[in-house]
């Protein structure tokens, strides 16, 4: 027996799955009338991880703020992906770094690239960040194929740090091909 | 309710790790179970990735010449299974908002058979309008089945993560959270809270949830020390180390012990097999084979508690090198599957209560064998010629009234002969056959089988399936990819059949996704909505999807999902 619930009142629902989802193959089926029951000690689909902290903003390269490249520079900053690729190029100049990346792991469609920089004032403290994004989502339409494996980048300089940045440093901490 | 089973004493498995192969079973102690019809204790589901209809008849005729078989050719039951997808937002087939995509990506099939409902590419177990959805290897286990995720890929990727994570975006694997891989605002409308498990990093959920008993693949890159302690905590033995990004080795599989096994054997997806065999003094060669990984899950999951088990074991790399156009490191990798496919089978048949599936998620690159000396249009300056100048009735437009022919910037020679060197070379390679006399070697114009690609990309062909074991005849003929959920969970006995498409657009159904940071106002919420006791409303509390409204008409539904994610909660109304 099924009973629609209205807002405000309480008329007790018929929620045949409610705790027994473990039993369940869909969520939002329903197997007829009857009492909720209690939860299974298993839930099907676990959707909260106790004692997991969950991502307070975008990542960082924590490994930016360790590094004093010298003037004139641009260094590599260890990521979890440096073994899938290679920079070529890196250049900085007063506005931004800049270079290209070579995919050498795999060939599939590179579905996620984020280059992450970090800028450097002349006694080497890091005074401002930027990202560069390639993300699945920004895929061209109509016939242009997938997103190749050498791609060029750009990241500004800060505004507000321009004219002080002397050397930057660049890192890849996400990267995922199809 | 309890199922018999039958128990194979695992003790007396010996897995030859170096052959490769699942060794002697030896006598079992196996107690006869009472089988209920159709109803297995086992299933193991193999797929191999990418691979279409021709990629099985190439190997079969690469390795075992024209007559010969691959192992999964020799299973009895054999059919195809139509795989496309649909587009974001859309229904379900059947539904008016269904709009198909007829070429799938590795993410929305795997979604398909392991939760049976069409999605967009790049989801893994959400439907296409974003709302979670239980898969195969998460009921097993809630039913008290042992479980395994093998893969020769990332563990994080696509066709593993789809039976045990559940994610707007393919690509939000790890180790790091980002907005631009994670998120999906076509979906969701806005950024869903980094608490939501469908923008938590798929590595985070494996390393969390206890879903799969057995993990086995690669891409260690994507774990870190915290997911290593979680691991460790549910009492995984864990191979190799996250926190030092140290890998796991042939030997820590060989001589691994628990109930519970993670062990990733490459920072990225594993090595294919011809790169091993070219240099087999590599660390890289010292990496499992699928057939190893395979015969030590079995073992593994075979030696627990439990009703029985469920393992998925992928083949990845077929797909990863049929993207990049390498006949001949694809056979090899055609090769390697159809070895842990004969592990398989070789447990179903002393077992005899297991049924094993073989299948793909899709075809890749549009693999072909070509006729022996002729060249493919990739290689051709024209397409070829459309005019029957007899019978002007049999042209139809375009008219070409010239055949093709070679153009040789496009087709330097045999592409793994004196073709190697030019990077545009269309040109087909060559390989020897078991047929094909002793003298003529790969790469000549002899070989026997020539082979090309027709792009980097999927296609859309339906792809083969063989299955063996009780309710394999399911699997005769054409199935949906889809279907496939259904056909597993009837063989595991488990509950519950994939979500049908609500034809009926009156009534509505409302879900409680996740409850948020505010547990208490949601909680509040769902009693006023349902008038619910307070012991049933706190059970909420424990996670996972719950069924809140059912059968509701529209209004009501919508003001029940309003008023459940003004107090922070995550609601799916179907």
């Amino acid at each position: 027996m099924r009973k629609s619930a209205r807002i405000g009142i309480s008329i007790g629902a018929t929620i045949a799955a409610l705790a027994l989802i473990a039993g369940m193959a869909a969520v939002g089926a329903t197997t007829g009338g009857g009492e909720a029951e209690a939860s299974p000690s298993r839930p099907t689909v676990a959707t909260a991880f106790p004692g997991y902290s969950p991502a307070s903003g975008e990542p960082g390269l924590a490994i930016l703020n360790d590094l004093q490249p010298p003037a004139g520079t641009v260094a590599r900053a260890e990521g979890p992906f440096d073994d899938r690729f290679e920079w070529l190029d890196l250049q900085l100049t007063p506005d931004a770094v800049s270079g290209s990346v070579n995919i050498t792991s795999d060939v599939s469609e590179l579905l996620e690239l984020e280059v992450h920089a970090g800028f450097y004032d002349s006694s080497g403290e890091l005074i401002g960040t930027g990202t560069w994004v390639l993300s699945a989502e920004a895929h061209e339409a109509g016939h242009s194929g997938p997103h190749e494996d050498h791609q060029e980048f750009e990241v500004p300089v800060p505004e507000d740090i321009r004219g002080r940045a002397t050397a930057a440093a660049v890192g890849i901490p996400i990267l995922v091909n199809e | 309710m309890q199922r018999s089973k039958r128990v194979v004493v695992a003790s007396t498995l010996s897995v030859a790790l170096a052959a490769g192969a699942f060794a002697t079973v030896g006598s079992q102690a196996a107690v006869a179970a009472e089988k209920d019809d159709g109803k297995v204790t086992n299933v193991i589901y193999l797929v191999g990735d990418g691979m279409g209809r021709t990629h099985v008849t190439a190997g079969r005729e690469r390795f075992f010449g024209a007559a010969g078989k691959l192992t999964m050719e020799t299973l009895p039951s054999q059919g195809s299974v139509s795989t496309y997808a649909v587009q974001r937002n859309s229904g379900q087939p059947g539904a008016d908002d269904f709009v198909p995509n007829l070429v799938t990506d590795s993410a929305s099939a795997a979604t398909a058979w392991a939760s049976g409902v069409k999605t967009y590419n790049a989801a893994l177990g959400i439907d296409a309008k974003g709302a979670i959805v239980p898969t195969v290897m998460e009921l097993a286990k809630a039913a008290g089945y042992r479980t395994g995720n093998v893969t020769t890929s990332e563990i994080t990727d696509a066709t593993p993560a789809g039976q045990m994570s559940h994610a707007l975006a393919r690509g939000c694997q790890g180790p790091v959270y980002a907005a631009e891989s994670c998120q999906d605002l076509e979906i969701t409308g806005t950024a869903l809270p980094t608490s939501d498990v469908r923008v938590i990093p798929i590595a985070d959920q494996i390393a969390r949830n206890g879903t799969a008993d057995v993990i086995l693949g690669g891409g260690l890159s994507r774990f870190d020390a915290d997911d290593e302690a979680a691991l460790e905590a549910q009492g995984y033995t864990v191979l190799g180390s996250a926190e030092t990004q140290t890998v796991a080795t042939e030997a820590d599989l060989a001589g691994a012990q628990g109930e519970k096994v993670f062990g990733l054997f490459n920072t990225g997806n594993l090595t294919v097999e011809k790169s091993k065999q070219d240099n087999p003094d590599s660390v890289q060669a010292q990496e499992p084979t699928l057939a190893d990984m395979t015969a030590k899950a079995i073992s593994v999951l075979a030696e627990g508690d439990g009703e029985g088990f469920y393992l998925q074991i992928e083949g990845a790399l077929i797909d990863k090198r049929s993207h990049a156009n390498d006949a001949a490191q694809t056979l090899e990798e055609i090769k390697a599957f159809d070895d842990a496919v004969a592990v398989a089978k070789e447990f179903a048949e002393q077992d005899g209560d297991t049924l094993v599936i073989v299948t793909a998620d899709h075809e890749c690159a549009g693999f072909n064998i070509i006729e022996q000396g002729s060249f493919t249009n990739a290689e051709a300056a024209t397409p070829p010629a459309n005019v029957d100048s007899g019978n002007p009735a049999n042209s139809s437009t375009l008219s070409r009234p010239d055949r093709s022919v070679l153009d040789p910037e496009r087709s330097t020679g045999i592409l793994n002969a004196e073709g190697a060197t030019n990077a545009n070379n269309f040109a087909p390679a060559t390989f020897r056959t078991p047929d094909d006399p002793e003298s003529v070697v790969d790469g000549s114009p002899d070989a026997g089988l020539w082979l090309s690609y027709l792009s980097g990309n999927h296609t859309g062909a339906d792809v083969p399936i063989y299955s063996y074991g009780a309710g394999s005849e399911k699997m005769q003929g054409s199935i949906d990819n889809t279907d496939l959920f259904g056909i597993v969970t009837e063989a595991l006995g488990l509950p519950g059949d994939a979500p049908a498409p609500n034809p009926d657009k009156s009534v509505y159904d409302v879900i409680l996704d996740a409850i948020g940071p505010r547990k208490a106002q949601v909680l509040a919420a769902v009693r006023e909505i349902t008038g619910w006791s307070l012991s049933d409303v706190r059970a909420l509390a424990g996670g996972g999807s719950r069924l809140i409204l059912d059968d509701a008409d529209e209004q009501t539904a919508k003001a029940a999902a309003d008023l459940l994610e003004e107090a922070g909660a995550t609601v799916s109304v179907r």
